[in-house]
C-alpha cells in the first residue's frame, strides 16, 4: 500500500486494477499485432475474424491464425518470461542489473543449440532440446559453483555465472570457428532471436511448460520482497533462503530456457522492464510478478510488430526492436529517478 | 478446344481453395520429385512462386516468366525478375507473403529453405516442388522436370539440347589438353576458403579441365595463407559475388609470393561468380569461361563470354 | 498482545562457534529474559556480533545450543522463530528503493499467510509501530531518502510490528548522531517497560550501556570476561585487562550511573 506509486488502494485491488490495465494494453498489442502483415497493418481482416462476419475472407483468416497468431503468442510468452526472469534474478541477486541469462543460461543454451545445429539437428525438436540440455547443465554448473548460503552467497552466484557465460562464448566461438559456411547462417538466425518459425503446437507446448512457472513464482513473490532487504533479514522473518531460491532459481532457469530455445536470445527485455515496472507501479512483487507477465508480453509483442512493419522488406531481428526501445527508455527512467 | 475451355470454366467456378487438401480442385497433372513427394496440378495457366534465383532464371528463360506471382530477394537475372514482388530470401522465405499470392505452386531447391516452412506452406494447401541441382546433369534433370511441370517441355529441350552440345564441344576439346593444371579455386576471402571434393565447384573445375588441389571432404574448407603456399597451386582463380576493388588487392597480395607457382606462371584470376555456382542454363557458359580461363589456347576460337 | 504465563527466556549454554580452525568463541552460557534489557559489549573482533547471530538463529554454533524458553532453536520452525525473536542486523541492504510503510508491513510477514496479503489489523498494527518510533510522517517517503537516524527508527518499527518477545539488535547507535543515540536507547526502554519485550543489543558505547542496561556483559577474547549490573561490570581494572587501554571510571552527573572515559597516551595520570 503506497501512495507515491501509480494506483493506490488495497494490495489485492491494486493487483487486480494494475494487472487489468496492463492486459488492456496487452490486448490492444495483440490486436495490433494480428492485424500486422508484409503490407502493412490492416485492422479489418482482424476486426472480420473477431466479429465472425460471414464475409470475410477465409485466405486472410487462416493466415491470422495460422501465421500470425503462433507468432504474437510466441512474443507474448517470450515477453513475459523474460520479464518475470529478470525481476526474479534481480530479486535473488538485489542486483539491479541482473537479467535472465546472468546465470549462465543463455550461454549454456547457445552452446547446446549450436552443438545441435552443427550435428545437422532440425529446429525442432532436435536443437531445442540440445539448447535445453545446455541451459540445465550450465544452470547446474552455476548451483554446485556457488553452494553455500554465506554472506557472499548472492556474489558468489552472479559470479558463477558470469564466469559461466564467459566460458560458454569461448565454445561458442570455437565452434562458430570450425563451422561451414550453411551452418553458420542457422547459427546466427538462432542467436538473434526468431519468433518466425512458430506454429500452434510448438506455442501450446511453451504455454505447458512455463505457466506453472508462471503459478509458483507467484506464490514466492512476498518473500522475494522480504528479501530485499538482504538475505539476513529475510531470515528473521521466517523465510528459508535456501529452499526459497532453490525453488526460485529452478522454476525460472527452467522457463527462460523453455522460452530461449524456442526462440534464441532476445536481450534487454529482461532487464529493461521490470525497472519500468518497478518505476510505476512501486516495488511491492505481488504487484510486479503479474504485471511482469503481462506487461512484458504487451511489450515483446509491440516490439515484435514493429520488426515486422518498420521495414519497407522482410523483418528487423526482434532483439534489435528491443534494444533501440529499450535503452532511451531505461535511460530515461534512470534521470527521472535521479531528478526526483 | 472447346473441351478444354470448358473443363476450364467449370475449373474457376469452383470455391478459392483453401483446404488442407491438395486434390480437391480436380487436378489433372502429377508430379513427384527427387524427394518423393508428388505434387497435383491443375491444367490452367498456373501462379507460380519461386523460392530460388536459378529457379527464376530458370523459370524465364523457358519463356515462363508471367507465371511467376513472386520471387525471392536475390532473384535479379533476367532484369524483368527484379519487378516481381519479393518473398523473402532464399534462406528465409516469408511465409505469409507467399500464402498471400494465393500460389498454385511453389518450386524450391533443396537445402534452401528450412524443412518447417516447406512443411508450413503444404500445410496451407500449396504444392511445393523440389529439384535438387547439384551437378550438371541434375541441373539438366531439373530444368526438364521444371519445363515438364510448366507446360513448356519442347522449350526445355530445346535449351537443355544446347546446353549438351556447348557441353560435348568443352569436354572434347578438355580430353585433347596434355596437362590439368592444378587449380586452387578460391571462393572465400577472409578467412580463405576454398571447395572441397564434392561440391558442384569441385565438378565444374574438373570439366573445365583442371585438377582442384582441395581433396578435402569437408564441402568449404578453411585454409591459412600457410597451407596454400604448400599446395602449391599452378593457377588461382577466385570468384566474387560482385566485382569488386578489394580482388585485385587480393590478387596483388598473392603476387607478392613469387615461390607459389601460379604466381610464376601469371595466373592468377579473378571471375564474376554469377555464372558459376548458380544451377541455370548460363552454367554452360559459366563452364565454358573457366575452360578458356584454364586452357586458354585450346578455346582461342569456340570462346564463349 | 503476549499471552505467556511465564517471561520468555532466551538462553546459551556452552556456545562455541567460530569460523573454519578458528574458534570465535568459546563457551559461553548466559541467559536473558523478557521485559529486561541486556548489552553486549567488548572489544572489537571478540565475537559479539557471531553471539547475537547464534542468538537470533541465523548462524548454528559449533557446540552448545541456543534455547527458546527450554526449548533449543533448531526445533522451531523458521517462521514461528521470527514471531519470537526480531533481529536487527548493523547494516541493512537496500538494492530496492522501498517506501517506510512497505517497510515496517513486512515486519508482520511472520505472522500472514504465504502472499502476505495482509488485513485491517496489519496496517493498524503497522501505524501504530511508526508512531511508536515517531516515523509515521514519513511513511510514504522512500527508505533510500531518509537519513541515518531515521532509517534505523524505520528497521525498529518494522521489527516492532513482528511483536516479537525478543528484539536483537547488533550496534543500532553506531553510525547515529548523539540525539539519535538516545532516542534509540529511549525506545528500547520503552519497549521493555511498555511492551514486556526483551531487549538484547551489542553495543561497543560503555557508557551508553551504562545507563540503560539491567544487565551488562562483557565479551573478551571470545569469553564472558564479567556479567552483572552495570555498577558492577564497569570497574576500571577489569576494564582495562578487557580493553588494554588506560581508563577512567566515574560516576556520571547526569544519570547516576557510571561514566568511562579513555584516557590518551599524552595524559599522564
Amino acid at each position: 500500500m503506497s501512495n507515491t506509486h501509480f494506483i493506490e488502494g488495497r494490495l489485492v485491488q491494486r493487483i487486480f486494477l494494475i494487472t487489468g490495465l496492463l492486459s488492456v494494453v496487452l490486448a490492444l498489442a495483440i490486436i495490433l499485432g494480428l492485424a500486422t502483415g508484409p503490407s502493412g497493418i490492416g485492422l479489418e481482416p482482424v476486426w472480420d475474424l473477431l466479429t465472425g462476419s460471414a464475409d470475410a475472407d477465409g485466405l486472410q483468416n487462416a493466415i491470422i491464425e495460422r501465421i500470425r497468431l503462433p507468432r504474437v503468442l510466441m512474443a507474448l510468452f517470450c515477453g513475459a518470461v523474460l520479464s518475470l526472469g529478470g525481476l526474479v534474478f534481480q530479486a535473488l541477486l538485489g542486483n539491479p542489473l541482473a537479467e535472465p541469462y546472468i546465470l549462465g543460461i543463455s550461454g549454456g543454451a547457445a552452446t547446446g543449440a549450436i552443438i545441435g545445429i552443427l550435428a545437422g539437428f532440425a529446429r525442432v525438436p532436435g536443437v531445442s532440446a540440445t539448447a535445453f540440455a545446455g541451459s540445465m547443465t550450465t544452470l547446474f554448473l552455476v548451483i554446485v559453483l556457488s553452494k553455500g548460503e554465506s554472506q557472499a552467497g548472492r556474489d558468489a552466484m552472479l559470479l558463477s555465472g558470469v564466469m559461466v557465460n564467459a566460458f560458454c562464448s569461448a565454445i561458442i566461438m570455437f565452434l562458430i570457428s570450425i563451422s561451414e559456411e550453411n551452418k553458420l547462417h542457422d547459427i546466427m538466425f538462432w542467436l538473434m532471436g526468431d519468433l518466425s518459425s512458430a506454429d500452434m503446437p510448438q506455442v501450446g507446448m511453451v504455454a505447458l511448460l512455463i505457466l506453472p512457472c508462471f503459478a509458483v513464482i507467484f506464490l514466492c513473490s512476498h518473500k522475494m520482497n522480504l528479501m530485499l532487504m538482504g538475505r539476513e533479514m529475510a531470515r528473521t522473518m521466517g523465510v528459508s533462503i535456501r529452499k526459497t531460491t532453490f525453488i526460485l532459481l529452478v522454476a525460472t532457469s527452467f522457463m527462460v530456457s523453455a522460452m530461449v530455445c524456442q526462440s534464441g536470445l532476445m536481450g534487454f527485455v529482461g532487464l529493461v522492464v521490470p525497472h519500468i515496472l518497478r518505476q510505476i507501479f512501486g516495488s511491492d512483487h505481488r504487484v510486479l510478478v503479474p504485471a511482469s507477465i503481462v506487461g512484458g508480453g504487451a511489450f515483446m509483442v509491440i516490439c515484435d510488430l514493429l520488426a515486422r512493419w518498420l521495414p519497407r522488406e522482410g523483418e528487423i531481428p526482434v532483439g534489435v526492436i528491443t534494444a533501440i526501445i529499450g535503452a532511451p527508455l531505461f535511460i530515461m527512467l534512470l534521470r527521472r529517478r535521479a531528478r526526483s | 478446344m472447346r473441351y478444354r475451355a470448358l473443363t476450364l470454366a467449370i475449373l474457376i467456378s469452383l470455391p478459392v481453395f483453401f483446404s488442407g487438401v491438395s486434390d480437391s480442385h480436380g487436378g489433372e497433372r502429377t508430379f513427384t520429385d527427387t524427394t518423393g513427394c508428388t505434387i497435383s496440378l491443375p491444367d490452367r495457366p498456373l501462379r507460380v512462386v519461386s523460392l530460388a534465383p536459378s529457379i527464376t532464371e530458370i523459370v524465364f528463360a523457358l519463356g515462363k516468366g508471367p507465371l511467376l506471382v513472386g520471387v525471392t530477394r536475390y532473384s535479379d537475372y533476367p532484369e524483368k525478375a527484379k519487378m516481381l514482388p519479393r518473398v523473402g530470401s532464399y534462406i528465409r522465405p516469408e511465409l505469409e507473403s507467399i500464402v498471400t499470392l494465393k500460389p498454385d505452386l511453389c518450386l524450391t531447391v533443396e537445402d534452401g529453405p528450412p524443412k518447417k516452412t516447406i512443411e508450413r506452406l503444404k500445410a496451407f494447401g500449396i504444392p511445393v516442388y523440389t529439384v535438387n541441382p547439384d551437378s550438371i546433369d541434375t541441373i539438366l534433370r531439373s530444368i526438364q522436370e521444371i519445363g515438364d511441370i510448366l507446360d513448356a517441355k519442347n522449350t526445355a529441350a530445346a535449351i537443355t539440347d544446347k546446353m549438351g552440345a556447348q557441353l560435348t564441344v568443352i569436354d572434347r576439346a578438355v580430353a585433347e589438353a596434355p596437362h590439368k593444371p592444378d587449380i586452387f579455386f578460391q571462393i572465400g576471402i577472409s578467412p580463405i576458403v576454398s571447395v572441397g571434393k564434392n561440391t558442384f565447384l569441385d565438378e565444374m573445375i574438373q570439366r573445365a579441365g583442371g585438377t582442384n588441389v582441395v581433396t578435402s571432404d569437408t564441402p568449404y574448407p578453411r585454409f591459412s595463407k600457410e597451407q596454400v603456399l604448400a599446395l602449391a597451386p599452378e593457377m588461382i582463380i577466385i570468384t566474387s559475388m560482385a566485382r569488386n576493388d578489394i580482388f585485385e588487392v587480393v590478387k596483388k597480395d598473392w603476387e607478392s609470393w613469387p615461390s607459389l607457382p601460379a604466381v610464376r606462371n601469371k595466373r592468377i584470376h579473378v571471375v564474376d561468380s554469377d555464372t558459376l555456382d548458380r544451377p541455370t542454363p548460363r552454367v554452360v557458359d559459366g563452364l565454358a569461361m573457366l575452360a578458356a580461363l584454364i586452357h586458354p589456347t585450346l578455346f582461342a576460337e569456340a570462346h564463349h563470354e | 498482545m503476549k499471552n505467556t504465563h511465564k517471561t520468555p527466556h532466551l538462553s546459551v549454554a556452552g556456545l562455541s562457534t567460530g569460523y573454519g580452525d578458528h574458534e570465535v568463541i568459546s563457551d559461553i552460557s548466559l541467559a536473558m529474559e523478557g521485559g529486561s534489557f541486556f548489552i553486549i559489549a567488548g572489544p572489537n573482533g571478540t565475537g559479539k556480533t557471531t553471539l547475537l547471530k547464534c542468538l537470533a538463529g541465523l548462524t548454528r554454533p559449533n557446540k552448545g545450543e541456543v534455547f527458546l524458553d527450554g526449548s533449543p532453536l533448531p526445533r522451531f520452525n523458521r517462521r514461528n522463530l521470527a514471531r519470537r525473536i526480531a533481529f536487527l542486523p548493523q547494516t541493512v541492504e537496500t538494492a530496492f528503493s522501498l517506501t517506510v510503510r512497505e517497510v515496517v508491513l513486512m515486519g508482520r510477514a511472520p505472522h500472514l499467510g504465504m502472499l502476505g496479503f495482509h488485513q485491517e489489523k496489519d496496517t493498524t498494527l503497522a501505524e501504530e509501530a511508526m508512531a511508536f518510533t515517531d516515523v509515521l510522517h514519513l511513511a510514504d517517503r522512500t527508505i533510500d531518502a531518509l537519513s541515518g537516524g531515521e532509517r534505523q527508527r524505520v528497521f525498529i518499527s518494522r521489527a516492532v510490528c513482528q511483536q516479537p518477545e525478543f528484539i536483537l539488535l547488533d550496534e543500532p547507535t553506531s553510525a547515529l548522531d548523539l540525539a539519535h543515540q538516545v532516542r534509540v536507547m529511549d525506545l528500547m526502554e520503552r519497549l521493555k517497560r511498555e511492551r514486556g519485550m526483551g531487549v538484547v543489543m551489542v553495543s561497543h558505547d560503555l557508557n551508553l550501556a551504562a545507563m540503560y542496561a539491567d544487565t551488562l556483559c562483557l565479551i573478551h577474547k571470545g569469553q564472558v570476561a564479567a556479567l552483572g549490573a552495570p555498577s558492577a561490570v564497569l570497574e576500571k581494572k577489569q576494564l582495562e585487562a578487557v580493553y588494554g587501554c588506560r581508563l577512567f571510571v566515574e560516576e556520571s552527573q547526569v544519570a547516576g550511573t557510571l561514566h568511562v572515559t579513555p584516557v590518551p597516551g599524552r595524559v599522564n595520570e
